[in-house]
């Protein structure tokens, strides 16, 4: 079988051009690169375990911190004041008994009654103070868990995105005057 | 997407609930009308008997309603022993005598204090003292 001299000419060209390493140079420049980048799926089950973990591994790391810490903060403030409320409640609950007991039980004295009402008022007061703290906080983490879903579903960059400083980089390059693949990730 | 939508759905939920939840308020305040009744006696005057060597109190009450027995004070600023005595006058009447510890023959001056409170029973109330009545004018004797 007679090999065409045109074709037996184009394929060792086509062999040549593929073996220099100015045809992989021009391929880096053009950005021959895959990344390995959230979906928008991915990043919302990443944000709905933890607020901010689903922005972090997008890349958005101040957005992802922000939230991240918010959603700390909020929660750290919102289980220690329901904490402080509980301790305080079952004492509030024991002493507004103890109080109620006072008239018909007997023997209770108006001056004992007026003391233990008006330590009970302080009692109350401390105890709205931190039902409003609670409050405020655990609504505040609610709102921090929410925005940050919606920003995941929304505003998450997705697989297009093109900044891929702190990404896993699978590329082509020239080591030792050999053409190679080159696997990187830079932190 | 379902799945996220389910998700999204059960954390919104789940949200809601802790709202309601953190709103409502599970404490009582407390309330001072239970003994609201309760009143202080009035006009509380105490007078010294010499030939008796006795102190008589007498006083005021408004409502008597509920009012079993009266629980009088007394306070000795020469015997620091006695200082706020407290004891039932001994019925629903207006007035008590007590006897001094004041030995006239030896002493020159002393001065009492005098304060009463109305004892209470009903059904919210047992025997249960009232407020403290405005303290009485100081018993004042010269030998």
């Amino acid at each position: 079988m007679r090999i065409p001299k045109a074709f037996t000419v184009s394929s060792l060209a086509i062999f040549l051009l593929l073996s220099s390493g100015a045809f992989v140079s021009a391929q880096e420049e053009e950005s021959f690169i895959r990344e390995r980048v959230l979906s928008k799926r991915d990043a919302f089950l990443m944000s709905a375990v933890y607020p901010g973990l689903g922005q972090m591994t997008n890349g958005q790391r101040v957005k992802g911190v922000t939230f991240f810490l918010a959603e700390t903060i909020s929660l750290v403030y919102g289980i220690n004041a329901h904490e402080n409320y509980n301790t305080k409640n079952k004492i509030y609950e024991r002493d507004i008994a103890a109080f109620n007991k006072i008239g018909p039980n007997g023997s209770g004295t108006y001056e004992e009654a007026l003391v233990m009402y008006n330590d009970l008022k302080s009692q109350s007061d401390d105890l709205d103070n931190l039902h409003s703290i609670r409050n405020a906080a655990l609504i505040a983490g609610g709102a921090v868990y929410l925005y940050n879903i919606f920003d995941a579903l929304v505003f998450s960059p997705g697989q297009t995105t093109a900044d891929n400083s702190n990404r896993v980089r699978v590329q082509s390059a020239v080591i030792d005057h050999t053409p190679g693949i080159l696997l990187s990730k830079s932190f | 997407m379902d799945s996220v939508k389910k998700i999204f759905i059960s954390l919104t939920l789940l949200t809601l609930v802790v709202f309601a939840y953190s709103c409502s308020k599970d404490h009582e305040s407390p309330t001072f009308s239970q003994f609201d009744v309760a009143k202080k006696p009035t006009n509380v005057v105490a007078s010294y008997t010499k030939a008796t060597n006795t102190f008589t109190v007498t006083w005021d009450m408004q409502d008597p309603t509920d009012v079993i027995d009266y629980y009088v004070t007394v306070a000795d600023s020469a015997d620091f022993e006695s200082i706020n005595k407290t004891f039932p006058s001994g019925g629903t009447a207006k007035t008590c005598t007590i006897t001094a510890n004041f030995i006239p023959s030896k002493e020159t001056t002393a001065v009492r204090y005098f304060a009463v409170s109305a004892i209470y029973s009903n059904e919210t109330l047992k025997t249960f003292i009232g407020p403290q009545s405005d303290v009485a004018d100081t018993a004042l004797f010269v030998r």
